[in-house]
């Protein structure tokens, strides 16, 4: 059977093929007067131009001023409980590097500021990483580049050491899978089969499997969203044909009867989902993480119809159901931008700190990233690297480990020392109990996301 | 020989550069065209802007070997363009045909690839571009990211989530 690449392959060359005549040239007759063709394309097309360079001097200023800046007050936010500092985030980290051509496990001290081991294998892709509340237990999603199936790995951290073992668990029935590690380090949940329609849950100690549940026909399930104890903590859309309008975070116990993903499991949490406020739309949780106490951490998604700048006050937020601080975290303040985004990597206990990447696209169609943490109703940007400031996507990054932590590739973090560095070049690493998505969780069928979307 | 900056704008000499142009890229990029949008009248629109750009912004070039790069690239932004257009139309009408091939290539498209190809209609822009890109052209990832202006590591993730979106919606088709 040919693979998806290949039937692709073939029916684009066969459409192509049914190309064989195309009208001729056709080019305006005023330009061929110098003169006045110089005249004009100075008004024209000089401004863009000008408008461009200035653009790419200022992101190249923001880069290097990156390292020297402190913390940067930006959107609102309501009272919160005071910020949190670098020394709050975990030791260890794992996470893959994106090469470029196939991933590479990094796993390292953040507090010495080393990387300790980076593994990069011949036709071996590190796709994802989900860690254990431990800081030092992870299991990584590795895919051969040959046969492109995906088996794990088990990583551990001892001192200086680590130990990197296969492990029994099968590998993912379909392409497109999730998978999250127990707090415990002792189970891992994989969410996988057409349109997540089916969840595994392994040990791993021999692979063997604890239980296997199935969703309905008319069911969508979104993604996971990690463990708490014996619980498996997933998204589903609602039921219904309005059922795509509403979030339900559900909570399934792998101890409890039942074979039903949905049917047997409860929901424990709702969230809308597109909301329209005029020609603005709003998914208020597009991107969300459990924080170790069970506080849902949402990061809003906003876009306009027709490219209108996004309204005031309805900008990308980070939004948690905290009593102490109330709903809203953070909102970035309005700008001449046509849609943006908060993607929500990690959250310490009580969402006091939560990494965020906030995407806005301006109006030209271009994308900015900023990645950083949001704490006491502030958001401070955090480096990254390896990708141009405006090209970072979530997915990029959206490797999921133990905890959460601003890392650095092995050259530069070991150079630079310290992680704890907020500030420091370093490529954000998201983490904790949390799964790691291989595939950024999907919209149901017939539900994709328009392009001026940031997924 | 003048390089393009030499080459006063609206020249015979330029408006002969761009016709030759045209005649050696044009049609694959049509091509290239049919398959982000769908639709070949449209594609030929596409391609004649991004001549028509190239053609006004000639005296901005310092390297007539960026020519085909630019062209590229054009023809991938005016079918972003298109697919927003698009995007706004299909919010106001429910339930629309989608673009579709014309009439004669229905017929001798096999229903396989008709099936791949309207699947690829529904990937969104970047996904879609990443794949063809890859899978069409043949382009590497680092060509593949040159031609859409992002990184590698973007035209990795872009092209991953096309791939499992496709292989998700001919399941369905299939199922």
């Amino acid at each position: 059977m040919m693979s998806v690449e290949e039937r692709v392959r073939a029916a684009a060359h066969a459409r192509a093929s049914l190309v064989r005549d195309i009208p001729p040239l056709r080019l305006p007759d005023e330009l061929t007067r110098p003169r006045q063709a110089r005249n004009r394309r100075l008004v024209t097309w000089g401004a863009p131009l000008v408008a461009a360079a200035a653009v790419l001097a200022l992101v190249v200023s923001q880069v290097m001023l990156r390292h020297a800046v402190g913390p940067h007050s930006g959107g609102t936010s309501p009272g919160s409980s005071g910020p949190v500092g670098a020394a709050a985030l975990p030791r260890y980290f794992a996470a893959v590097e994106d090469t470029g051509t196939t991933g590479q496990l990094v796993v390292g001290d953040d507090h010495a500021g080393r990387v300790l081991k980076v593994v990069k294998q011949a036709g071996l892709d590190y796709v994802g990483v989900s860690g254990a509340a431990d800081d030092r237990t992870w299991v990584a999603a590795v895919v051969s580049t040959k046969t492109k199936q995906p088996t794990f790995q088990k990583v551990s951290v001892s001192g200086t050491q680590v130990r990197i073992s296969p492990l029994a668990i099968p590998s993912p029935s379909d392409q497109s899978y999730q998978f999250a590690l127990s707090s415990d380090g002792r189970e891992l949940a994989v969410l996988s089969g057409n349109n997540f329609a089916e969840l595994w849950v392994y040990t791993l100690s021999d692979g063997g499997l604890v239980g296997h549940w199935k969703k309905g026909p008319a069911q969508q399930v979104s993604g996971l969203a990690g463990f708490q104890g014996s619980r498996v903590l997933f998204a589903a859309y609602g039921p219904g044909a309005s059922g795509y309008k509403v979030y339900q975070f559900r909570a399934l116990d792998v101890r409890a009867p039942g074979r039903g993903l949905i049917a047997d499991s409860t929901v424990t949490q709702q969230e809308p989902a597109d909301v329209k406020q005029g020609s603005t739309t709003i998914d208020s949780c597009r991107s969300w993480v459990y924080t170790p106490d069970g506080v849902l951490v949402c990061g809003s998604y906003v876009g306009t119809e027709n490219r209108k700048p996004v309204p005031a006050g309805l900008g990308p937020a980070v939004t948690g159901d905290v009593p102490a601080s109330g709903k809203l975290l953070y909102r970035d303040p309005a700008g001449q931008y046509t849609s943006g985004g908060a993607e929500i990597f990690w959250a310490s206990a009580g969402a006091r700190a939560v990494l965020v990447q906030l995407s806005v696209e301006t109006p030209p169609g271009k994308t900015q990233y900023r990645f950083g943490l949001v704490s006491g109703g502030r958001f401070t940007p955090l480096s990254h690297l390896g990708f141009g400031p405006s090209v970072v996507e979530p997915e990029d990054l959206a490797f999921l480990s133990n905890r959460p932590l601003v890392q650095g590739n092995g050259r530069d973090l070991g150079q630079q020392g310290v992680l704890p560095g907020l500030g420091q070049e370093g490529r954000p690493h998201p983490v904790p109990g949390q799964p790691g998505p291989v595939n950024p969780r999907s919209r149901p069928p017939g539900r994709a996301p328009e392009d001026s979307r940031l997924r | 020989v003048n390089t393009p900056t030499e080459a006063p704008p609206g020249s015979p000499e330029v408006r002969d550069r761009i016709s030759a142009l045209y005649e050696a890229q044009a049609l694959p990029l049509v091509k290239l065209a049919v398959l982000m949008t769908g639709d070949q009248s449209v594609a030929e629109d596409v391609v004649q802007d991004a001549f028509l750009g190239l053609y006004r912004r000639w005296n901005s070039l310092d390297d007539p070997g960026k020519a085909a790069g630019y062209l590229r690239s054009s023809v991938l932004n005016g079918c972003r363009s298109v697919h927003r257009l698009r995007f706004r139309r299909e919010r106001i009408v429910l339930d629309p045909p989608g673009p579709s091939a014309s009439a004669e290539a229905s017929v001798l498209l096999g229903e396989a690839h008709r099936e791949v190809l309207a699947a690829l209609r529904r990937l969104p822009p970047r996904q879609r571009e990443a794949v063809v890109l890859r899978y069409y052209l043949d382009l590497t990832e680092e060509q593949t990211a040159q031609a859409m202006g992002v990184s590698r590591g973007t035209v990795k993730s872009a092209t991953s989530r096309g791939i499992d979106a496709l292989g998700r919606s001919l399941k369905e088709e299939e199922a």
